[in-house]
């Protein structure tokens, strides 16, 4: 994995020059290390993972357009992951899912050397699943407000009010919007349980709706029902969806 | 405290309540034995001096029969003392009615038929009233402290917010602008002291403009730029501040870090949310005998999401603690741009 026994490779995120200069000056006198790349927002942090296979990320949260959650899950889930941040708050729900470790900006070098010895020492421990990570360390009660999926090198983030429905595909999720198609891996209960129950309701056992999409549900055959939407799809209502809507309404 | 030392009017008051109590007396003794005024105003009056000064005490007795639990025992304690007054009252004007009839005003035995059964009814009768009179008193005096207890705790819970509400400095932005001096010192030193003048500067200023209740708005402004300016360090070109305060308006007075929240999101949940990020602008201007406050900044289109509210919230209590309806935070919010406009009355800060 490594060039030399012991030498990390790191990769840093962040959106702040200072910032990153923070961490690369700390870095240095650490020692052990090797830089192999700096990254000033979520999209680059992805590839840049992605083309260079870091040991480690030193990954800010607070970011534009992606944040380091959001990033979190679109990379391998081999890299193990140090988040940066000022916010305690965010870095302590990322520590207690088993992040290797987190860091309050501003640090200490000894507490970063502590973090890259953490890493070093998980190194053969696989990391756990990065999308239960990082929707566990989300605040409990927020719910989703946009879908971050990878597509080969591109990241689609996708608002959650320009998805039409969700239907569940094996190990993935197909999200439908605009009459376009983008797969995730993730399961279908998972995603429902951080979206809005006001706007998304599981209406089948494979389909979550975006229930302003929703024009009107037919009977076509008894306990059968058809959701229609407003552009003219039809989807399985079943009959504890039926009754979940039935509820919404 | 006795209401007869309350003041001079009230000393009057009774010294009124007792002449009408003699004339009374005066009045019913004439129609009842037949006497012939002078008698009967002889008679009355000093009596009716002297019961006045014996209802005094019904004061004392409401006050602490009041105490009790329960209408029963002040009833009945008001009642006994009632009895006991008007019996002592009775036999003392059977001592001064025997005197006057000694004048020879025709007055004729105290002792007689109905004397002293007429005597004691108008000494009940003449207590009863008064202690009436005391009760009413009371009511209006406890109602009255209680409502000054209430406005005053009211005022209190009002200032108690103020101050929890006062915006304090964002701790992350202090923790965020220290990291950043950390990473600069290496890589380039003069920034580095630069942000830490800055920082400087913005912390001492805000220490003594956050003990001050009321600051001119220029003064507010000031601060404002000089928060933007180490924003502007850790953001770098991601971060344009335009700050125009109206000539006219500079010398408004405002809430002390009344604006802070304002620009706090404006850079964090507005520009920091942008790859290329953009301009934060405050502006200000008069228009009639208000002002008009305003903090405009873009933001990601696809996080709509801001902050919790909570910035927002603190700016529009702060506004209602000081001006009640006569000020208002309104906001208006587009895909790109988020605006919070402050309209407050126009004050001149002295």
């Amino acid at each position: 994995m490594t060039d030399a026994p012991g030498v990390l490779r790191v990769l840093i995120v962040d959106d702040e020059e200072p910032a990153r200069m923070a961490v690369r000056a700390a870095l240095t006198q650490i020692g052990g290390v090797e830089l192999v790349g700096e990254c000033t927002n979520g999209f680059e942090a992805v590839k840049a993972v992605a083309d260079t296979r870091p040991d480690v990320v030193l990954l800010d949260v607070q970011m534009p357009k992606l944040d380091g959650f959001e990033v979190l899950e679109l990379i391998e889930r081999s890299v193990p992951v140090v988040f940066v941040t000022a916010y305690d708050e965010f870095a302590l729900r990322a520590f207690e899912v088993h992040a290797v470790d987190y860091l309050l900006k501003p640090f200490t070098d000894g507490r970063l050397a502590a973090a890259l010895d953490r890493v070093r020492q998980r190194a053969a421990v696989p990391m756990p699943d990065p999308v239960t990570l990082a929707a566990a360390a989300r605040r409990p009660g927020q719910v989703l407000e946009r879908v971050v999926i990878r597509d080969g090198a591109q990241v689609h983030v996708l608002p959650v009010d320009r998805i039409d429905y969700v239907e569940a595909q094996d190990d993935y999720v197909a999200f439908h919007s605009g009459g376009r198609t983008v797969l995730k891996e993730q399961t279908l209960g998972d995603l429902e349980s951080r979206l809005d129950a006001r706007r998304f309701v599981r209406i089948h056992r494979s389909f979550l709706l975006n229930i302003e999409r929703l024009a009107r549900v037919e009977l076509y055959a008894k306990d059968s029902r058809l959701a229609i939407l407003t552009d003219g799809t039809k989807l399985p209502v079943s009959r504890s969806g039926h009754q979940r809507l039935q509820e919404l309404l | 405290m006795h209401p007869l030392f309350a003041g001079r009017a009230w000393v009057g008051a009774h010294l009124a309540a007792a002449v009408a109590a003699g004339l009374t007396i005066a009045i019913v003794v004439r129609a009842v034995f037949s006497f012939r005024w002078s008698g009967a105003l002889l008679l009355g009056l000093p009596l009716g001096l002297l019961g006045a000064s014996v209802c005094l005490s019904a004061w004392y007795v409401l006050r602490s029969a009041s105490r009790a639990a329960g209408p029963v025992r002040p009833v009945l304690t008001v009642l006994l003392a009632a009895l006991v007054s008007a019996a002592l009252w009775a036999s003392a004007a059977q001592v001064w009615w025997r005197l006057v009839d000694s004048l020879g005003v025709g007055l004729g035995d105290p002792l007689r038929a109905g004397g002293f059964a007429v005597l004691f009814s108008l000494g009940l009768a003449g207590y009863l009233v008064a202690a009436a009179a005391y009760q009413v008193g009371l009511t209006i005096e406890a109602t009255s402290r209680a409502s000054r207890r209430a406005l005053e705790a009211d005022v209190a819970q009002r200032d108690a917010e103020l101050r929890a509400l006062r915006a304090q400095v964002d701790p992350h932005f202090l923790f965020n602008s220290l990291n950043s001096i950390g990473g600069l010192i290496a890589a380039d030193p003069s920034r580095a002291r630069e942000m830490c003048q800055l920082l400087g500067e913005f912390l001492r200023e805000s220490l003594k403009v956050g003990s001050a209740v009321r600051i001119p708005l220029a003064r507010e402004a000031a601060l404002v730029e000089q928060y933007l300016q180490i924003e502007k360090v850790r953001f770098g070109s991601r971060l344009t501040v335009q700050l125009s305060v109206a000539p006219e308006t500079a010398n408004a007075s405002v809430p002390s870090l009344l604006l802070q929240p304002l620009v706090e999101n404006a850079v964090r949940h507005g520009v920091a949310t942008l790859l290329e990020g953009g301009t934060v602008a405050l502006s200000t201007r008069r228009a009639g005998n208000r002002v008009v406050i305003e903090v405009l900044n873009p933001r990601d289109v696809d996080s709509r999401r801001g902050g919790t509210g909570f910035g927002l919230d603190i700016v529009r209590r702060r506004l209602l603690g000081v001006w009640g309806d006569a000020a208002a935070l309104a906001i208006e919010s587009t895909p790109h741009t988020f605006k919070a406009s402050i309209t407050l009355p126009y004050e001149d800060h002295t």
